[in-house]
């Protein structure tokens, strides 16, 4: 009897003092409606549906970030991991290349299960076998795929509780963004300009799998828009991909997306016209699929300037509702979510292709600034931005909003335009470098803008053009990571370094902040690892 | 000495591609059917070809195949060999550990085309041919002190870079411009970084590496030396080669240098 008592209480004893996984589920809409009220949790790809991808978690602070130290790695084995986590209550849900899931526990690293994701063909991928994360809606973690698959799974076990195919990868169709889960619906976009596919932006039903619309964003003949395109069959391989996750106003009922470069990417003489709806934010009716307005940032683009940034949304002077665009082609945009008006703009990186934005937010463009058939080697910014999919981050503490931006020029050239080929490129030229550029020509930086008016506010300069996201907190810090592998915390005020941390390889990834075991927690994949970090 | 020897750097790419997320580079598998002879070699796809080597090639390899930064390729020699797979190999995977990028975006039937062009350039045999005297720029290189910095094969210094093979990889007009201006294009991993601490010393080499906190260089008596940036109060990176202009040398002895450097080639490779 003493002998039982003895194990039993050992055994209530472990039970209570263990961390239960997973308790947190289910992620009910609700939730993530009010996801920000979270802290703990990082419960969406933007951290919010407003993606703020901010926290008010202020246990790390500008005071003690200096003791910030390495909690956890997890190994990734993998290339150019871009994703972002979610973490729910202790349990984080993780993407890796190409199209694998792994849910880890939040406080060691270790991990509980493993989805590995076996590709259905082969597939054409411009820029790596990436994946940038994940939604979740009640017990289930929506995923897709590079093979243009969305994929159900249930986030206790990983097991596929249905797949469906988005469009056919054969055909240079893929998947690599993180859902948006919209009331029963998930909203996923669709990669592939580069291999000369037609874009469109897609919902699926959360518990079926069905797909409730579709709305392409090139339109067919006769269809609004047709007449930006000619006469032509441009339109069949137009681009338009949407490959970035979009933000929603549930007060508005809409969703703002934003789309990619037409194709092809550098030879635009097949397409007359300004090729809607490619480089635009497009603002949607989530139940039906419909457009409400739409917003073009780059009419007729030839240099590859996808307008898939993330669409930051804050609430301006007199409660007007903005929404605000770092955009590849190097200018702040400012519109009004409710109607899509152009509010203003302003460059943010050197830009040398347009004299100015007019009134109504269409580019009055500069002679000589599109690719030639021997490179043009005068533009301004390079063909990766100015801004591009990195996560930014708005502050309500600092009401500053802070985003990475490249500053670089790239030699553009053009050459016939291709006939579409499955499993192959579709560009008409190129972006490329040219070893003529030298190290001082492109840089990085991490800038901080009043987001009404886009004036700047601090910079803080990098050696060489990020691909990392940004995170502001309510502990006053603001952390990034650089090419070299470098992540640092910046004081959100006044931008002054606080501290860094060598992680060795570069880094593809935006951060996050969540709280394991009551403690602040703050992650980012360098390289191909996972890292975690927390004070002392 | 100086000339136009450079390793590879990733992010530096004479014909690279980049698109709408970011750059991926990294060769693909090669077809399984690969053919040994081009299938695309009409005159339309020739002059497809063209279009494709102007943007792509010529600022490395001239616009005429006449070479440059990349090795000429209009004398019908290709060190990486010249039947039409194997050029379809060198173009669509590059060449590592140099500047040749790799054309990893490119489809297959225009890196057919591009082979095509490049073949008929190569038909050409126009390569220009060297006015000097070998044997004599060879005393030229050893009376000028040129192995203080440059190797070749197993002899010679370490400050610039190696000459071993510079004749396959650099046009004559280009060697000839490296011994008169060598400042006028620096390989990136031969540039002149000069720091200075608090103390007011300044210390001069090559540019090794560098991060937002750190610098790192090789100094002219090959001591490896690491910085960090917070102790420095200067950073310049001149545009400036480490090797002086020999612009004062007689033609004749620049002539005879350049056939020398031209002739330093390897037997083939496999």
């Amino acid at each position: 009897m003493v002998f039982v008592v003895i194990v039993g209480g050992f055994v209530i004893g472990r039970w209570v003092g263990a961390q239960p996984l997973p308790p947190g589920l289910p992620v009910t809409y609700d939730r993530l409606l009010k996801a920000h009220e979270e802290p703990g949790n990082w419960l969406m790809y933007g951290g919010d549906y407003r993606s703020h991808h901010f926290s008010t978690l202020e246990e790390i602070t500008s005071e003690n970030v200096q003791r910030l130290r390495v909690k956890w790695i997890y190994q990734m084995h993998r290339q150019k991991v871009e994703t972002t986590p979610i973490v729910v209550d202790g349990v984080m849900y993780v993407t890796r290349p190409p199209s694998d899931v792994i849910a880890l526990d939040a406080a060691t690293g270790r991990a509980l299960w493993t989805y590995e994701h076996r590709m259905s063909s082969p597939v054409y991928t411009c820029c790596g076998d990436v994946n940038r994360g994940l939604a979740a809606l009640d017990h289930t973690l929506f995923l897709t795929t590079l093979d243009a698959r969305l994929l159900a799974l249930d986030a206790r076990s990983g097991r596929v509780l249905w797949k469906k195919e988005i469009a056919d990868p054969t055909l240079n169709y893929t998947a690599t963004g993180a859902p948006l889960i919209v009331k029963d619906k998930v909203i996923v976009g669709i990669g592939g300009a580069e291999g000369g596919i037609c874009g469109f932006l897609d919902a699926y039903d959360a518990k079926t799998g069905e797909r409730a619309w579709r709305l392409w964003t090139v339109p067919a003949p006769g269809e609004p828009g047709s007449e930006t395109w000619g006469t032509g069959d441009a339109w069949k391989h137009g681009g338009g991909s949407t490959w970035t996750t979009g933000s929603f106003d549930p007060a508005l009922n809409l969703v703002y997306w934003g789309t990619g470069n037409p194709g092809p990417d550098y030879n635009g003489d097949s397409r007359p016209g300004d090729n809607l709806y490619t480089c635009s934010l497009l603002a949607v009716n989530p139940d039906t699929g419909t457009m409400k307005w739409h917003f073009q940032f780059t009419p007729h683009d030839t240099r590859d300037w996808d307008a898939t940034q993330v669409p930051v949304l804050i609430d301006g002077v007199g409660g007007r509702k903005l929404v605000v665009v770092a955009s590849r082609n190097g200018f702040y945009y400012v519109l009004d979510r409710t109607t899509g008006e152009f509010l203003r703009a302003k460059p943010f990186a050197k830009q040398t292709w347009t004299k100015e934005i007019d009134s109504k937010g269409r580019p009055v463009v500069n002679p000589g600034q599109e690719p030639t058939p021997e490179g043009n080697e005068s533009i301004w910014p390079g063909v990766d931005g100015g801004g591009n999919w990195m996560s930014p981050s708005y502050s309500p503490a600092t009401n500053l909003l802070y985003f990475m931006a490249r500053e670089e020029r790239r030699r553009f050239f053009k050459t016939d335009a291709p006939e579409f080929q499955p499993g192959e490129a579709f560009f008409g030229g190129g972006g490329g470098g040219g070893a003529r550029f030298r190290p001082e020509e492109s840089w990085g930086k991490l800038v901080a803008v009043s987001p009404e008016t886009g004036d700047v506010k601090w910079e803080h300069r990098i050696l060489a053009p990020p691909w990392s996201g940004v995170l502001s907190t309510a502990g006053n810090l603001v952390f990034s990571a650089t090419p070299s592998g470098n992540f640092f915390a910046l004081d959100a005020r006044t931008g002054k370094e606080l501290w860094w941390f060598n992680g060795g390889e570069r880094v593809f990834a935006s951060p996050i902040t969540f709280l394991s075991r009551g403690r602040q927690m703050i992650t980012i994949p360098i390289g191909d690892v996972l890292i975690a970090f927390g004070l002392d | 000495m100086r000339t136009r020897t450079a390793l590879a750097i990733g992010w530096i790419t004479c014909v690279a591609l980049v698109s709408a997320q970011n750059p991926e580079r990294r060769p693909r598998p090669l077809p399984s059917n690969l053919p040994e002879t081009n299938p695309f070699t009409s005159a339309t796809d020739l002059e497809i070809g063209r279009k494709l080597y102007q943007g792509r090639c010529g600022h490395c390899h001239g616009q005429s195949g006449e070479g440059g930064r990349g090795a000429v390729l209009n004398a019908g020699n290709f060190r990486r060999g010249g039947s039409d797979r194997e050029l379809f190999v060198t173009i669509r995977n590059g060449i590592p550990n140099t500047e040749m990028p790799g054309a990893f975006n490119l489809p297959d039937i225009e890196i057919w085309r591009v082979v095509g062009y490049v073949q008929q350039l190569a038909r050409q045999g126009t390569a220009e041919r060297s006015a000097g005297d070998a044997v004599a720029g060879a005393m030229v290189y050893q009376k000028n002190g040129c192995a203080t910095c440059h190797r070749i094969d197993a002899a010679g210094g370490f400050i610039g870079p190696d000459l071993t093979d510079i004749g396959a990889k650099r046009a004559l007009r280009y060697l000839r411009e490296s011994i008169v201006d060598p400042s006028a294009d620096i390989p990136l991993d031969y540039r002149l970084v000069s720091v200075t601490d608090r103390r007011g010393r300044n210390v001069s080499g090559i540019h090794l590496n560098e991060d937002e906190y750190s610098i790192h260089l090789r100094d002219i008596d090959g001591n490896l030396r690491s910085f960090m940036k917070t102790e420095l109060t200067g950073i310049t990176l001149p545009r400036q080669s480490l090797m002086p202009a020999y612009a004062s040398l007689p033609p004749v002895d620049v002539e005879n240098l350049v056939a020398y450097l031209s002739s330093l080639r390897p037997a083939r490779r496999p």
